[in-house]
């Protein structure tokens, strides 16, 4: 399959706009392999607002990847405070059993999400729509086929 | 469409849940993500889906907070 059209998830929404229960998030599951270790399916968002595709460091925990040497960077968010030190390591993704694909992957502690697909590792393999104009709203991803 | 907010506004926060295949049903939690699966197994689910519950269901923009 090189494309998929999948409605948004709803979630809980405990403290937004006055009235609203619920935040709708473009979510795909996936799976995470590293070495011969597979890890069961996890929920990610897509988000083009994220320069990586990034991950909790329990993940890492999980699958024994060893961060201690890994590169160093550092993450700050759209909300002032203190930067996240952030280590990348090359991580194997199976996103919704279909496409399986290696990103360079930057792993946080304080993520608030399990993983982040985000434009590097994801979006320069996808072409991402996300449309708003119906509702439930809906995402549909193309993969890019490169031609040499 | 999956809507997951009646099943998990109610959730233990601050943990993994593992979730049916279905994503009906919370059957392991856990501090960290062997917890629920483990747990989740013995609930009779061999490969769940693992949600991150945080403390609050906020908007928010994802790799600060």
């Amino acid at each position: 399959m090189s494309s998929m059209r999948r409605q948004y998830t709803d979630f809980p929404l405990t403290s937004g706009l006055p009235g609203e229960t619920k935040q709708s998030m473009p979510v795909l599951w996936v799976r995470c392999l590293y070495q011969h270790q597979a890890l069961v399916r996890i929920q990610a968002v897509v988000d083009s607002g994220s320069p990586y595709c990034m991950f909790k460091t329990d993940i890492a925990d999980f699958l024994k990847i060893d961060l201690t040497n890994a590169p160093q960077g550092s993450m700050g968010g759209v909300i002032g405070g203190p930067s996240e030190p952030l280590y990348f390591h090359k991580i194997t993704l199976q996103v919704e059993n279909n496409w399986t694909f290696e990103v360079m992957g930057g792993f946080m502690k304080k993520l608030s999400w399990p993983i982040i697909l985000g434009r590097g590792g994801f979006f320069d393999k996808f072409q991402v729509t996300f449309d708003h104009s119906k509702t439930p709203h809906e995402f549909e991803i193309n993969k890019i086929e490169f031609v040499n | 469409m999956a809507d997951l907010s009646k099943l998990l506004e109610n959730a233990p926060g601050e943990c993994w849940l593992a979730l049916t295949k279905d994503e009906k049903k919370i059957v392991g939690r856990g501090e960290d993500i062997a917890e629920a699966v483990e747990e989740a197994k013995e609930n009779g689910e061999d490969d769940p889906l693992l949600i991150w519950s945080p403390k609050a269901w906020i908007p928010a923009v994802y790799s600060n907070v």
